[in-house]
């Protein structure tokens, strides 16, 4: 292949992965990347010899004017978002360089710029990407950037070096190099094929460098990086009819979680049986207003944290029951959990959670992850520092995305009549106001029809079955919110007029309904369900899995989940492929994304176990020595008959001077002869003989002079006299030629 | 035992230099921002293009030692060598190495440990090839010139490191001194060529006249194979022609340094015992001996039989091209004598050219040693 056309090529490529690392990324827009490929697909045709590069030239003012406007856009675009700059405008403006670099490839500086451009740019993909997509653009962008560099540096050397010998006469002066760069035999598949090897062993040994260098970065306490989404429904307050409309099309992942009594599960059909059990709560809110859930924040209601020397307990104990024993962690099903998809710093965990696990603080870190109360059973994360002061609480959100973690949560339906709550009537009627409370605009309306509904039901979990039946029976589940711009109240549109809804509404009906007829509610949202994932036993929950759903206070009962939403929603299980993929992502999020101390400790751990070295009381396995020896057989015999193999190979080459290598000793010897006497300068001519180069050493005086001329009579009687030698003069001779050609006192005279 | 720890510790450890390029630094520098940044923020991703770069950085000390390994440099000198005149010095490079290629190299001649700032570049020697190249230099003073190596570098493969290595080969190349110029006054009355004369001389052409040994000097081309291989030793086979005019050079080497603000000739005071008066590189004395040597190549070139004579020493008249290499390779170590030394014998008869450092040269008919007469 022509080397001009290897480098173009290898340059576009570069530019090419550098895009796809942004995309892998998600920091370009789709508008962006479509430019971007267009144009420089465009200039391919910009090569110094073209018109297109011709035309160009003459209009680099303007386009210099051009790039230094887009140059002051992004300015203009940063500074506007300060102190929390976007970094969009930046990405772009070097997007728009690399293309406005590669319609002006001329020298070698262009290209040079070219390739830090494209550095740059996956450098900022490395910054924000999750995906595990990037891993796959980036080995391609180290076997690019192994060949694109070296076919810089060959095409500068060749630019600034390349000379031809002439006569004496003429003046030296350079060759064209057009014609070099336009050859073909400087590069070729093989050259590729062996910078690609190397390339690998780069990958590897970035892959190396990742998992060795410890995390004890000053940074955030969780690694990972950045999440960019926010999803909507785990705010401080929730307005209906945004968070389940903009999630029910997104499936990207939320969180993943391992849960060990699913994986003990045989069958398929068991499974997602369960799956649908599943619900993660999330956030809980207390109040509603216009359309608007919002938490109360009364502290009475505020969530208690135990802190043990193992899990966080949480509780609330204006509802606890005073005959509950307290839970131990066997009982309650474990789960640990991966948050990868949402921003906000909510401890998601299955209904209902009781205690959480986190990770430990990194090593040399100066802050740590902590459970903060929330209310009503709501727990949520916190960035303090080690001194156990809060953290800047805009900080939080940029946090999260990464976090690993582990729950305890027991099922509040388990457990048949464990008293886990107090009477109503024991519990002071301003701690349960908030649960109760209904909007004044709507009170009337609503206590009728939920008398109505609940009319002969005496007992709270009556009243929660009839409402749910009743919502069942005449509404209808619908992700449309065309709602009527008039309508005073969403929930009362709901109610009354549309009759249409998606779960947000079924909950938040079905909590005002019961609040109507005095049993206390709180609405909570979350996800449900998830997928199984087979590959690698966890579950994997995306964002279309969002879910609102109540809990309604049933007395001695407890809080109890009420789910007033019509099962409309089909199981899904993911086909092999997606599985397959979504365990790679699985496992790139926790163990490259996620990445931490913690993680390496295991890995070595893990690696210690694997080998056998330490951690057994009694005597060291035997299985573990086994492991390594038979490998470590193998490799060491390759390598011993590679060894052998060499030496014993007949010597093919040439010798310097001449003289054809033989199999023999002799032949070997003065070969070797020969060799260091060319390194001391002394080489024989095509034109002289062994004897005439015998006696030149001699005359020259060098140390080792008469051992060789012995060597010079032995090798030619061998050659050509088929003389028998002896071994132990030969040895002899090859001790006394150790020094041969070492410089004498005096300095040597090339003759002129 | 020791021979196979030495070469194993030369393997491991070989003598190299790699200080960094300017890219290389710049490479450096943003490594270790890369690496700060990684730590600083825990961005795992950015941990692998730190691993990149550290790792691109090996691997370009490994691919350039790769390229430097078991390579051979010979040189191939110019048959003479004139002070500030350009000569070409070639430079062969062969590749030891039985399947890798070696990328972009670059050979420097070594004069005493220091390069001569003139570089052969190879852009790729495939294995076990040999390629050749030359660099022209010029020698701007007379005498040895003491070569003692090579060194052999490259920035292959990323042109971040420069890595080069010295390799020993001694070689000692002979300047002769600067062709000037000859004044016309030198040459007016000598025939521009030989004449038909009373006597035979040795020379190139003619007849054949008989076999001598080959003395060093001797042009390879008059050598007798037949009669050499069965003496064992190289003959040339002579041939005779009419005798040419005789020249002879008279060149006064009894010099002093010129002190400070005045002039010297020979006869003045003498230097100071055991100095080395040619260390000084007197300009006077330096362009004397140009003209000895450009006036003798002249006339040799024109068949002249030319011979020499310094204070102590002389070489006799002869012709032919070894006789010019005789010559210039005298006048190339020639150092100025003592002012005390005894004067350079011009010879019974035949033409001089008698040049004194600091004084223009002279043309006479030798007779009288004391006081040549001036013909033209």
């Amino acid at each position: 292949m022509r080397f001009q056309l290897t480098h173009k090529l290898t340059t576009y490529l570069l530019v090419l992965v550098a895009i796809a690392t942004l995309q892998a990324a998600n920091l370009l827009s789709p508008t962006a990347a479509a430019l971007a490929l267009a144009f420089g697909a465009l200039s391919w045709f910009s090569d110094p010899t073209t018109r297109l590069f011709t035309w160009l030239s003459n209009a680099t003012l303007l386009l210099r004017l051009v790039a230094a406007g887009f140059f002051l856009l992004s300015a203009y675009q940063v500074w506007a978002h300060l102190p929390e700059p976007d970094l969009t405008p930046v990405l772009n403006l070097v997007l728009f360089l690399a293309v406005y670099k590669l319609f002006q490839r001329a020298a070698n500086r262009d290209y040079l710029q070219i390739y830090v451009l494209a550095f740059l740019m996956v450098l900022a993909g490395a910054a924000f990407a999750q995906s595990v997509a990037f891993a796959v653009v980036f080995a391609a962008y180290v076997v690019i950037t192994t060949w694109t560099l070296i076919l810089l540096h060959l095409r500068r050397e060749m630019e600034e070096n390349y000379l031809v010998k002439h006569s004496g006469n003429a003046p030296s002066h350079k060759v064209g190099v057009a014609r070099i760069l336009n050859s073909r035999r400087v590069v070729g598949a093989p050259f590729l094929a062996m910078t690609a090897v190397v390339a690998i062993v780069i990958c590897a040994g970035a892959t190396l460098t990742f998992a060795l260098v410890p995390r004890v970065g000053t940074g955030f306490a969780l690694g990972g990086a950045r999440a960019r989404k926010n999803l909507i429904g785990f705010a401080d307050e929730v307005t209906l009819g945004t968070s389940g409309f903009l999630s029910g099309e997104d499936d990207t992942v939320a969180l993943r979680a391992v849960l060990p009594r699913l994986s003990r599960l045989n069958s398929d059909r068991e499974r997602d049986a369960e799956m649908d059990r599943l619900y993660w709560r999330g956030t809980v809110y207390e109040t509603y207003q216009k359309g608007r859930w919002l938490r109360a924040h009364h502290e009475a209601l505020r969530t208690q944290l135990e802190e043990t020397d193992g899990p966080v307990w949480i509780e609330e104990p204006h509802t606890r029951g005073r005959d509950e024993a307290p839970p131990r962690l066997a009982q309650l099903e474990r789960q640990e959990i991966d948050i990868v998809g949402v921003a906000a710093p909510v401890a998601f965990a299955l209904d209902q959670p009781l205690a959480f696990e986190l990770p430990p603080p990194k090593l040399g870190a100066l802050a740590e992850v902590r459970l903060i109360p929330r209310w009503s059973g709501e727990v949520a994360f916190q960035n303090t520092g080690l001194d156990g002061r809060a953290g800047d609480p805009t900080a939080d959100l940029r946090v999260f995305s990464g976090a690993h973690y582990v729950a305890y949560s027991r099922d509040p339906f388990a457990g048949g009549d464990a008293h886990r709550g107090q009477p109503l009537a024991a519990i002071p009627a301003s701690l349960m106001e908030p649960y109760l409370s209904v909007p004044t605009a709507l009170e009337p309306r609503l206590t009728v029809l939920a008398r109505q509904v609940t009319a002969g039901k005496p007992t709270a979990a009556g009243k929660v079955v009839a409402v749910m039946e009743w919502l069942d029976k005449t509404h209808e589940y619908s992700t449309d919110l065309g709602r009527r711009s008039g309508a005073a109240d969403p929930i009362e549109n709901f109610l009354f007029d549309q009759k249409t809804g998606h779960c947000e509404y079924f909950a938040s009906a079905a909590a005002l309904m019961l609040r109507a007829v005095g049993v206390p509610t709180r609405y909570v949202n979350g996800f449900l369900g998830g997928e199984w994932n087979a590959v690698g036993q966890y579950v994997t929950v995306r964002q279309n899995r969002a879910h609102a759903w109540v809990e309604a206070y049933l007395g001695e009962t407890g809080w109890m989940r009420v789910d007033a939403t019509p099962p409309v929603r089909a199981g899904g299980r993911m086909n092999r492929l997606r599985q397959l993929l979504d365990s790679v992502e699985f496992f790139w999020s926790r163990w490259v994304v996620g990445y931490d101390l913690g993680r390496q400790l295991d890995l070595a751990r893990n690696l210690e176990r694997g080998v056998g070295a330490r951690g057994h009381a009694g005597p060291r396995p035997a299985f573990a020595f086994r492991r390594l020896l038979v490998p470590g057989a193998i490799v060491v015999a390759v390598a011993l008959g590679w060894w052998l193999w060499r030496r014993r190979r007949p010597a093919r080459a040439q010798a310097p001077g001449g003289a054809v290598a033989l199999p023999h000793a002799v032949g070997r010897l003065y070969r070797r002869a020969l060799e260091k006497l060319a390194q001391h300068g002394m080489v024989r001519g095509s034109t002289e003989t062994p004897r005439e180069l015998a006696a030149r050493v001699r005359a020259a005086g060098v140390e080792g002079a008469q051992p060789f001329e012995e060597l010079t009579e032995l090798y030619l009687q061998v050659r050509f006299g088929k003389r028998e030698i002896d071994e132990s003069r030969l040895g002899e001779l090859t001790r006394l030629l150790n020094r041969l050609g070492a410089p004498p006192p005096s300095q040597t005279t090339q003759a002129a | 035992m020791g021979r196979f720890a030495s070469s194993a510790r030369r393997w491991i450890f070989p003598r190299r230099r790699f200080p960094p390029t300017r890219e290389g630094w710049y490479f450096l520098i943003a490594t270790l921002l890369v690496s700060l940044a990684a730590i600083n923020a825990g961005l795992n991703l950015l941990f692998l293009v730190w691993g990149m770069m550290l790792f691109l950085i090996l691997a370009s000390g490994v691919l350039s030692e790769i390229c430097l390994r078991r390579l051979q440099v010979r040189r191939s000198t110019p048959q003479a060598i004139f002070a500030d005149s350009p000569y070409l010095m070639g430079i062969s490079l062969t590749n030891g190495k039985r399947r890798l290629p070696s990328f972009s190299v670059e050979v420097e001649d070594l004069v005493e440990g220091r390069p001569i700032e003139k570089r052969c570049y190879f852009l790729k020697l495939p294995a076990g090839r040999t390629q050749e190249t030359a660099y022209r230099h010029v020698a701007t003073e007379r005498g040895h010139l003491r070569l003692s190596g090579f060194r052999v570098s490259t920035r292959f493969p990323f042109g971040l490191i420069h890595k080069s290595k010295d390799v020993a080969a001694p070689s000692e190349l002979l300047i002769y001194p600067a062709l000037t110029g000859v004044p016309d006054h030198l040459l007016r009355g000598f025939a521009s060529h030989h004449g038909r004369g009373a006597h035979k001389w040795r020379s190139r052409r003619g007849e054949f006249f008989g076999l001598r040994e080959f003395r060093q000097g001797d042009d390879p081309r008059d050598i007798h194979w037949r009669t050499s291989a069965r003496r064992g030793s190289p003959f040339v086979r002579e041939t005779e022609d009419d005798e040419g005019q005789e020249v002879r050079v008279v060149f006064d080497n009894r010099w002093t340094a010129r002190p400070a603000g005045g002039s010297a000739a020979s006869g003045d005071a003498p230097p100071p015992s055991g100095s080395t008066l040619r260390d000084g590189r007197d300009p006077d004395f330096e362009a004397a001996v140009s003209l000895a040597a450009s006036v003798t190549f002249e006339l040799l070139h024109q068949g002249y039989r030319v011979g020499l004579a310094v204070a102590g020493e002389e070489i006799t008249p002869e012709g032919g091209p070894a006789q010019s290499t005789r010559i210039l390779r005298f006048l190339a170590l020639l150092e100025a004598a003592r002012p005390e030394a005894p004067a350079p014998h011009a010879g019974r008869t035949g033409a001089v050219i008698r040049i004194v450092p600091g004084r223009p040269a002279e043309l006479g008919v030798s007779g009288d040693a004391s006081a040549p007469r001036r013909i033209a």
